[in-house]
């Protein structure tokens, strides 16, 4: 037994000493070419003396495929099951009622988890293990791993806080605290084939070991507080290559997992862009700070030709146009004047009605219409939400940007796939420009549509059954069962086809069956399963089946086939859960005290670390935050009287009333904060561009690239012709030289806007003096001036 | 009410139409008393069953569960749901609703005591059996 057991310490509890059975998460990862496999480890003690029931709400990466979870009580292994949701609820129920051990994991929402560790004897100890497959996503040659640690409060609409039963609102907004007694180890090995590059986190500090040409990632310290996702980036240019996996299963299907790297084309296409950002309270400090800078780097890789607007959502809509507008200098300054304004000061997050909207504006042309939705994702209504882009696919493509530190992934990604578009996250401080340049680049460039497989012979069930709109710089997997008996199989190509901008296009890849990949525990299947499932879960009909909760859903064919497969393949899903039971010859029958787990408040959530205290968090800060009546979940134990103004901007944030209403005059006291002129001399310059392309040749200008505007204007002496255009010409040319001399390491950031620049250029009937083009001799200027500013 | 009829939990969901995890969370937040006993020999009453359907019918009329305790804590009772605030709910709101085909329900006073909770079902299994044809007929007429 742990010495904590006999004498709690203060550690075990948050600073008002409510007991906190949650004593740690460990997190240990293998990351292949195909999918990371985590493990999740979560140690639970009893320091009280009564048994109790500890319920702890957490989330997993959204793209998780849950299939396995065992628990080590008191020495003993207890192995879970699959069963049907309430099924498993039942033997769980029933088992705590006849006084053993039960153990249930539910899944509430694909990234929001429940684990219930029932009828635990005071002094007693659960380890409780599960284990999932996850894809990861890859762009540019490099992998994204995510290790979400926190359930962010979700904004609940109306409809969410009713219905039979436990209402949606409470099923994923567990108990929050200002800082909670267990933290996360981890623990990541990468086993990529080929060379590895650049492995950084842009969350947490970490330590690196290698080995053998392979790399264990750590965290610097100790233990990390579970406050925010960790990511790990690693760059791994084999993963941008196509390949085949084939994998022998004796007790179920064989599985296939092909990695296409297709190139779908690249140069811009004016279109309608409408930004949908969220200025709800949940987005103050960091992020709106974050949306500020991404939405001026968007403005500025608009094409000429482009109609757009803006439009920000919480409880109210704000436009910037009554209607998308010509892309022009006098509609970007006044965009960027209206985004330099922006705060997050809409109220709760009603993402469904701002959708409607920006999906019902009339619209000025008949060019595609693109939405980019700009949120941290944090609602209850997800199925809603999703389901209404799903049904209006072809009114909209749908892009997401995913702000903050805790950000819903399951919103973000599910809205770009229901969307046929793509999403991106950027993390608090992580520099945001490559990504808002690479995900305008996908807006504004048609996507491969129509994508389908040709199998080359062999029968396989494709999952999913449907494949998305592909963009160019990421790699698509498409998995499938193969039904083809083994000794029939043959080296085969698989090719995926697809309409381009330019006509059909086909890209292949070849699979030699007679080799199967080392893939063990069914890594493959799971991973097509689950495919399948959430194919299935994103479909309207299973979210219709699932809003109406009658008996007839179970005959529903869409909730029939994902049972099926879940119980087949050992998977978690929506209608499935896993449950253990730790038979005891001596049952512990007594008052079982229900301990709901406190989780960390996500850091910098809704920039409440600073509203209400003025300075970061400190264990002196610790305190469980209480919405509405007191949460049941810390017994009788009396709470902390909740701090005023972080309980009215709580409460009203998840949409419940809040008889102080505190909130308000903290809003509305709010000093604004203006991101003012950039500090960077690349944003400066960003920042001047004109709508056109174009750059103005001004003292602003000429500071932006460290010289004078008198040292600029001597190059113009003799040249002949119209004096603005002249003068503009000049200096979009210079602009253009110093990016490609100063900022070539940022050059993915910039990309859009130089090829705008040198579009103009190109229009331009004038030529600088000595014939030569205006980008030359800007080129040589600049060399000339300032020989130190060379950048390796 | 409080004859000697018991109910065990799983009887006790099938009655009022709800799910076991639905009954221990209104026991959870203190909507329904708790059982009687501990472990293997907890169960429910007549009155149990009353406050679960009055619970239930307060959430299907689109009541939040704030709005809820809060009617509940008005002065205790089954007569403070219908002083507090809820001008909306009619006299009696207590329903048993049990599908038997698509669109067509069976539907049972909470009022009205059953001999057992099988019972119930043996008149939703004969009505199913002798409804679905007649709906049948008629969507082939049509």
């Amino acid at each position: 037994m742990p010495e904590s057991v006999a004498v709690p310490k203060a550690g075990l509890f948050t600073g008002t000493k409510i007991a906190v059975p949650l004593t740690g998460v460990t997190v240990d990862a293998e990351i292949s070419n195909l999918c990371a496999r985590v493990t999740v480890t979560q140690r639970y003690v009893n320091n009280e003396a009564k048994p109790i029931e500890a319920v702890y709400v957490f989330p997993l990466d959204e793209a998780s495929a849950v299939c396995g979870f065992e628990a080590i009580v008191d020495g003993t292994l207890v192995v879970g099951e699959v069963k049907e949701r309430d099924e498993a609820f039942r033997i769980y129920d029933e088992a705590m009622e006849q006084g053993h051990g039960a153990l249930l994991l539910d899944e509430e929402r694909p990234d929001v988890f429940q684990a219930s560790v029932g009828n635990l004897p005071p002094g007693k100890e659960v380890l409780l293990k599960l284990t999932y497959v996850s894809e990861l996503p890859v762009a540019d040659g490099s992998i994204r791993f995510v290790v979400p640690t926190t359930v962010s409060p979700r904004y609940a609409p109306a409809e969410d806080q009713k219905g039979v039963g436990r209402p949606d609102s409470e099923a994923l907004n567990p108990p929050v605290a200002w800082d909670v007694p267990y933290g996360l180890n981890l623990s990541v090995r990468l086993a990529v084939s080929g060379a590895i590059g650049r492995i950084e986190s842009p969350s947490h500090p970490i330590a690196i070991a290698l080995n053998n040409g392979e790399a264990v990632v750590t965290l610097s310290q100790r233990e990390a507080a579970l406050d925010q996702d960790f990511v790990l980036s690693v760059d791994a240019p084999a993963l941008a290559t196509p390949q085949a996996w084939i994998e022998r299963n004796d007790d179920m299907d064989d599985a296939v997992a092909i990695a296409f790297a297709p190139a779908a084309g690249t140069g811009a296409t004016p279109a309608e862009v409408i930004f949908l950002v969220d200025r709800s309270g949940s987005m103050a400090g960091t992020s709106i700070e974050e949306v500020r800078n991404a939405l001026q780097l968007c403005l500025r890789s608009l094409v000429s030709g482009c109609h757009f607007n803006i439009i920000g959502f919480g409880t109210k809509i704000d436009m910037l146009f009554p209607h998308s507008r010509l892309y022009d200098e006098a509609t970007l300054a006044a965009a960027s004047a209206h985004v330099a304004g922006m705060q997050a000061d809409l109220g709760g997050t009603e993402i469904l009605p701002a959708l409607e909207a920006a999906f019902d504006q009339s619209r000025p042309t008949s060019m595609a219409r693109q939405v980019v939705v700009v949120t941290d994702g944090q609602v209850t209504n997800t199925d809603a939400v999703l389901a209404f882009v799903r049904k209006h696919e072809a009114y909209a493509r749908v892009f997401t940007f995913g702000i903050g530190a805790g950000p819903s992934h399951h919103l973000v990604r599910g809205l770009a796939r229901a969307g046929g578009g793509a999403a991106e996250f950027i993390l608090p401080g992580e520099r945001a420009s490559t990504k808002v340049t690479r995900q305008l680049a996908r807006v504004l460039s048609p996507a491969l549509t129509n994508v389908r497989l040709d199998w080359g012979g062999l029968d396989v069930t494709q999952a999913p059954s449907v494949v998305p709109p592909v963009f160019g710089d990421a790699r698509l997997l498409v998995y499938g069962f193969v039904k083809t008996p083994r000794e029939d199989r043959k080296q085969t190509t698989i090719r995926l086809l697809a309409d381009s901008s330019s006509g059909p296009v086909a890209f292949d890849v070849r699979l030699d069956p007679a080799h199967p990949d080392g893939h063990t525990h069914r890594t493959v299947a799971t991973l097509a399963a689950r495919g399948r499932i959430r194919e299935l879960e994103e479909h309207p009909d299973w979210i219709a089946a699932r809003g109406s909760r009658q008996t007839n859903r179970k005959t529903n064919t869409h909730v029939k086939e994902i049972v099926e497969l879940s119980l087949r393949y050992g998977l978690m899903s929506r209608e499935t859960s896993y449950v253990a039971v730790e038979r005891r010859e001596t049952p512990v029958l007594g008052d079982v005290q229900l301990r709901r787990i406190p989780v960390a408040l996500t850091r910098g959530w809704g920039d409440l670390t600073q509203l209400a205290f003025g300075r970061p968090f400190s264990p002196a800060d610790t305190g469980v935050i209480a919405l509405g009546p007191m949460p049941r979940a810390i017994g009788s134990t009396r709470m902390p009287q909740p701090r005023g103004a972080a309980k009215g901007m709580l409460a009203r944030f998840l949409g419940r009333s809040d008889p102080d209403d505190s909130a308000s005059s903290l809003y509305g006291s709010r000093a604004r904060m203006d991101a003012g002129a950039p500090a960077d001399p690349l944003q400066r310059l960003i920042a001047l561009q004109h709508a056109d392309g174009s750059w103005g040749l001004t003292p602003a200008f000429a500071a932006a690239i460290g010289r004078t505007l008198a040292d600029l204007d001597k190059a113009l002496s003799g040249v002949a012709g119209s004096t603005t255009a002249i003068r503009q010409a000049w200096a979009t040319a210079l602009a253009v030289a110093w990016l490609e001399r100063n900022a070539a390491d940022a050059a993915a950031e910039w990309r859009l806007l130089a090829d705008k620049a040198r579009r103009w250029l190109d229009g331009l009937g004038t030529v600088p003096p000595g014939g030569r083009s205006w980008l030359d001799a800007a080129r040589a200027e600049l060399a000339q001036a300032s020989p130190a500013l060379r950048t390796r | 009410m409080g004859d000697a009829v018991l109910y065990a939990i799983g009887d006790l969901a099938e009655l009022a139409g709800v799910s076991r995890r639905t009954i221990r969370y209104y026991v959870q937040e203190g909507l329904v008393p708790a059982p009687l006993g501990l472990g293997r020999g907890s169960h429910y009453g007549p009155a149990h069953l009353e406050q679960l359907l009055k619970v239930k019918a307060m959430q299907e009329a689109g009541r939040t569960l704030d709005e809820i305790k809060r009617a509940l804590s008005g002065r205790g009772g089954a007569n403070s749901l219908h002083a507090a605030e809820s001008g909306q709910l009619p006299e009696r709101s207590v329903w048993r609703r049990i599908a038997i085909a698509p669109g067509v329900e069976l539907h049972v006073s909470g009022g009205v005591r059953l001999p057992s909770p099988g019972k119930l079902n043996e008149l939703a299994a004969w009505c199913r059996a002798h409804f679905h044809p007649v709906i049948e007929e008629e969507d082939s007429d049509a």
